[in-house]
């Protein structure tokens, strides 16, 4: 499956960081693609394009402030989870997200 | 890179073998260590910031790792102090993680210098690796724990 992210929090320091490797290694482990944006103190970096996000099967959203660039993803399945959860429990995250792309 | 990792972390800012077991005396000791050191120029300033971002939620993130953080501007340089308590203790009443491995981190409140941000991106990239959280439970001093974070944080 292909898998996109957004990764971001308050302070943009650590949370997202932390988010993106568990992320990234939880999915790699399940056989997936996936790419993360993270959207921290640093801004916007690894940015998803526009056919990265066309050729997605599902997007996660980890975060604990609002989304830049929303209106990039609209129509697209996704889930939205807490950037702790993402850090703590990520093989669960990846799961919650293939259920969702295996919907359409 | 080398000064920007050394100005992150110093082995100053290392406290190994800790007793407390209250999250408020431990980021006290260490934010005092940072005063210490020059890094924050206010230590009941950043320590109000601190305590204001835990209230919001706690920063225990699973894997035994608390990760306390203040943007301020009464921090000069950012760092990471590094605690290691002997024992684990839940870090928060409102969640029931046990915590054995503290980072304070502190962070200017105006634009921090990128080179310091990537290094604090790195560094928490670092501590989802499970070798380089047990390398931290197993090290046995400052210096020990210094070039772990170099590592990390290249």
């Amino acid at each position: 499956m292909k898998i996109i992210s957004v990764c971001a929090c308050p302070t943009g320091i650590a949370h997202t960081y932390m988010a993106q490797a568990a992320l990234e290694k939880a999915a790699l482990g399940r056989g997936h693609d996936i790419k993360i944006e993270t959207q921290g103190a640093m801004g916007i970096e690894n940015e998803l394009s526009m056919q990265e996000v066309a050729e997605a099967n599902v997007v996660i959203f980890a975060v604990g402030v609002n989304v830049e660039g929303e209106e990039r993803f609209h129509g697209k399945p996704s889930i939205m989870v807490e950037v702790g959860k993402a850090i703590e429990n990520p093989v669960a995250v990846i799961e919650k997200a293939e259920k969702k792309g295996k919907e359409i | 890179m080398e000064w920007g990792r050394k100005m992150i972390i110093h082995e100053s800012l290392i406290e190994l073998n800790v007793t407390l077991k209250n999250k408020e005396e431990i980021i006290e000791t260490l934010a005092r260590k940072a005063g210490e050191l020059g890094r924050v120029s206010d230590v009941a300033g950043f320590l109000q910031a601190v305590f204001a971002r835990e209230e919001l939620f706690s920063t225990a993130i699973g894997y035994g790792i608390a990760i306390p953080h203040g943007k301020s501007s009464y921090v000069q340089e950012p760092f990471i102090a590094f605690a290691k308590s002997q024992e684990a203790f839940s870090w928060d009443s409102r969640t029931d993680q046990e915590v054995r491995l503290i980072f304070l981190i502190g962070v200017p409140e105006e634009k921090a210098n990128d080179l310091h941000l990537k290094i604090l991106a790195n560094i928490s990239r670092g501590l989802m690796n499970d070798s380089y959280r047990e390398r931290l439970v197993q090290a046995t001093s400052a210096a020990k724990i210094v070039a772990i974070f170099g590592e990390m944080g290249l």
